[in-house]
């Protein structure tokens, strides 16, 4: 009987992790945690309006936009922000769009994002984020646009993303990835939206197409080309000075000896 | 006695032709109001300010007008309202938001709304409305929120919808619509928390 009942819970927890509780409060207390507000720029983020924060189609929250009293929408752009973005951010499961750039966020991407079904559109441009981008993003299968240039992301971009069939804007640029550009993002076919080199720039260690193809470490074929003439011609000039001055020499020496021969020589 | 009817004879003549042309000359934007008001059962007296005699709607409460005194909002929701819309809608050229929601508005919504040009915003959500929606929606370019959730609207999502690229909230749930939910233009951004608890063609599973 026990069995059964154990069985019934382990069950219930595999569901459970499965996807996130739908929670705003939840959502935003923890996100109010993880974030550092130094300027006091989160007008009315208190323990009262995460209880409440859509009072059917408003909300008192900053940032929030709400729909059917949930949020739908979190915009929290600019506003000198620290800290680190909560994983408990899933629990929004109601979000569509999460911008959160140009601020000084830190750590990294959280993985549970991807509990965020319904999102479409994420923006965590110029930031101090770090570590891999998700490859789990890729579970957000409405995303039509991932902005996450001007931070310090690193690792390989993950081909799943690739798989985002909605995906019309993509920007990596700026960040620390490395690695090749996976076929999926950086060569598309069909229908799928591409996307040229300035999504991709500013990675030192990132290659692969479109970006240029990488330069060999070294002198390029144009310098060993110039390099090789001119040292062949150096030691031409070179040789042939040294020859001349020899010959200088000999003659000289020839001279010499021919004058000490007329000295000996006698005169008629 | 014969002369006193015919005095007055004429001069109710006179007062209904004066009543008639008044009206006549008067504010196209306010006689539609007036045929919406006709047709609306108001328990509240919401409206009770909506007097047609004045020489423009706004002054009547819950209309706003701009600058041109060309009335740029209706904001009626919350009101208890019944009864049904009106063609004569398509007349307000200037209306900017159309706020009926949570009502008890039954019928179609009528195709003259597609006339509205200038509409940001369309809030029809929470009545009792009914019919499709119809395809002329698809041609106010300018329109931001769309919500016609928890209604009882039917037949198929308008194709002409996805090409308004303005649109940034779409609401359809809790409708009886079917077929197949568009997936183009600007649907591209709205998820299936937009069409929910709708009899619709599932959208293609997501990709693991």
């Amino acid at each position: 009987m026990g069995f059964i009942w154990g069985h019934l819970l382990a069950t219930a927890v595999l569901i459970s992790a499965a996807a996130a509780d739908p929670n705003d409060e939840r959502c935003l207390t923890h996100l109010s945690q993880s974030l550092q507000d130094p300027l006091k720029n989160l007008q009315n983020w208190t323990k009262d309006t995460f209880a409440n924060p859509c009072q059917g189609f408003t909300s008192f929250l900053q940032g929030a936009t709400c729909n059917n009293g949930r949020i739908y929408k979190l915009s929290l752009s600019n506003l000198s922000l620290k800290g680190s973005i909560s994983p408990f951010l899933s629990n929004c499961t109601n979000l569509q769009s999460l911008d959160l750039s140009s601020n000084e966020l830190a750590g990294p991407i959280p993985p549970d994002l991807q509990y965020l079904v319904n999102l479409a559109v994420l923006n965590l441009s110029a930031n101090h984020l770090s570590d891999d981008i998700p490859p789990q993003l890729a579970l957000c299968a409405y995303l039509n646009v991932i902005d996450l240039h001007d931070n310090q992301l690193s690792g390989l971009i993950p081909q799943q993303l690739g798989l985002l069939v909605r995906l019309s804007v993509f920007d990596v640029s700026n960040n620390k990835l490395s690695g090749p550009i996976p076929p999926s993002l950086g060569n598309r076919s069909g229908n799928l939206a591409r996307f040229n080199a300035s999504s991709y720039g500013g990675n030192k260690g990132l290659y692969g197409y479109p970006l240029p193809p990488m330069k060999s470490n070294g002198l390029s074929i144009l310098a060993i080309v110039g390099i090789g003439l001119g040292s062949g011609l150096l030691s031409l000039v070179l040789s042939f000075t040294a020859v001349c001055m020899w010959l200088k020499v000999t003659d000289k020496k020839l001279e010499n000896d021919q004058g000490k021969i007329t000295h000996l020589m006698p005169d008629y | 006695m014969l002369f006193t009817n015919c005095f007055f004879h004429i001069s109710m003549l006179t007062f209904q032709l004066w009543v008639a042309f008044r009206q006549v000359s008067g504010n196209a934007e306010g006689d539609a109001l007036y045929a919406l008001k006709s047709n609306l059962g108001d328990p509240y007296n919401v409206l009770q300010s909506w007097d047609p005699t004045l020489v423009n709607p706004c002054t009547w409460y819950h209309v706003t007008c701009n600058f041109e005194n060309q009335v740029a909002r209706l904001d009626i929701g919350d009101a208890g309202l019944s009864g049904q819309l009106v063609p004569q809608l398509g007349e307000l050229r200037h209306l900017q938001y159309l706020e009926m929601y949570n009502n008890s508005i039954s019928g179609g919504i009528p195709r003259e709304v597609g006339k509205l040009k200038k509409l940001v915003s369309l809030d029809l959500y929470v009545n009792r409305l009914s019919g499709p929606i119809p395809d002329t929606l698809g041609r106010l370019h300018t329109l931001r929120f769309l919500r016609l959730n928890n209604n009882n609207f039917s037949g198929h999502i308008p194709m002409s919808l996805t090409t308004i690229n303005t649109l940034q909230l779409l609401d359809l749930s809790n409708n009886q619509l079917t077929g197949p939910i568009p997936v183009n233009g600007s649907f591209k951004y709205f998820t299936p928390i937009s069409f929910a608890n709708n009899p619709l063609d599932p959208l293609p599973a997501s990709p693991t």
